[in-house]
């Protein structure tokens, strides 16, 4: 009686340690986005951004939104490698709502960075009465302005935007447009590149944290940044004379 | 600084008005520059963008400038 009674017990926990392992699998969610551009064009465009399909993949606590490479990210196509970094094909965005964590993870010329953002760091502004439907949810628009800075003067300030619906509750979106009470389902970091939902599943992917050789602030980040525009500029105004020589050669359009 | 061939292939049409037919002759001239990255770099970039803005009304804040610069630039060295 008292074999039965263990072996019962076993059974139960086996029974119940199944159910909360599924559970927590189909838990995750995985949303595929593209990228375009704000302004439609029947032109073609030489960095086309067609190609281009990225991931958020999502459960309680935590998101990875990232690019899908599908193609050899050694590819000597140099159209393809400016197309995926000008639409931050080479940036992994991260965020973990239980340890109040939020970076994006790049590659800056061979040295790979963790850099941190605060974990609110857009001040969205909901507007109630400006709505549509995407992929069948009603979605509504939240904005923020968005400021970076070099040595603490405001360089750029973009427009964001997100569409986000109430209909799937988690503050997670893609390229790190989140902390809204909804999935973000379309967004825009700049106003210009414009990330819009394709497909929502479930999902028995992992999230990976992504690791990096050193982790530093969005500040420090930042600088780092403009200091390379700096020094680009100060290469072509060195240069300057021979560029406007070289541009006289290029063939009139 | 490290230098790289630039060549660019001028055609220029000379046109001969002859007393009994009229001819009409072609020449190909080659002009080679000796330009470094950075300026083939920048010219890339600046192409790049000028066209990126024409086809899709948008243009590039500083640091995509840049890293489109830099990638141009990593190609040439």
């Amino acid at each position: 009686m008292k074999k039965i009674f263990i072996s019962y017990i076993f059974l139960i926990l086996f029974i119940g340690c199944k159910t909360t392992k599924q559970n927590t699998i189909n838990d995750k969610t995985i949303v595929m986005y593209k990228v375009s551009e704000s302004k439609k064009t029947d032109k073609p465009i030489k960095f086309d951004p067609s190609f281009l399909t990225f991931e958020l993949i999502y459960d309680k606590n935590e998101s990875i939104f990232h690019l899908v490479d599908k193609l050899d990210d050694n590819s000597n196509n140099i159209d393809i490698k400016i197309t995926k970094g000008i639409y931050d094909g080479y940036i992994k965005f991260y965020k973990n709502n239980l340890e109040k964590q939020k970076f994006f993870n790049v590659d800056e010329k061979g040295l790979i960075f963790n850099v941190e953002t605060d974990f609110e760091n857009y001040k969205w502004e909901i507007n109630p009465n400006d709505t549509k439907e995407i992929s069948g949810f009603k979605c509504y628009k939240a904005t923020a302005k968005t400021e970076r800075k070099h040595n603490g003067k405001t360089q750029d300030i973009f427009q964001s935007y997100a569409w986000f619906t109430y209909e799937i509750p988690t503050s997670f979106g893609p390229r790190g447009l989140d902390g809204l009470p909804g999935l973000v389902l379309e967004g825009s970091f700049d106003g210009k590149k414009i990330f819009y939902v394709t497909s929502i599943n479930k999902t028995n992917r992992n999230i990976e944290k992504p690791s990096a050789q050193k982790t530093i602030s969005y500040e420090e980040y930042s600088n780092l940044k403009y200091d390379a525009v700096l020094e680009m500029k100060k290469a072509q105004q060195e240069n300057a004379a021979e560029i406007e020589q070289a541009k006289k050669q290029l063939p009139k359009k | 600084m490290k230098k790289m061939i630039f060549s660019a292939v001028a055609l220029v049409a000379f046109s001969f008005a002859g007393m009994a037919n009229e001819i009409e002759e072609e020449k190909i001239e080659t002009i080679t520059l000796k330009l470094s990255c950075a300026t083939i770099a920048a010219i890339q970039t600046m192409v790049a963008s000028e066209a990126h803005c024409n086809e899709t009304g948008n243009d590039w804040d500083s640091w995509t400038y840049n890293f489109v610069y830099e990638t141009y630039y990593a190609q040439c060295s």
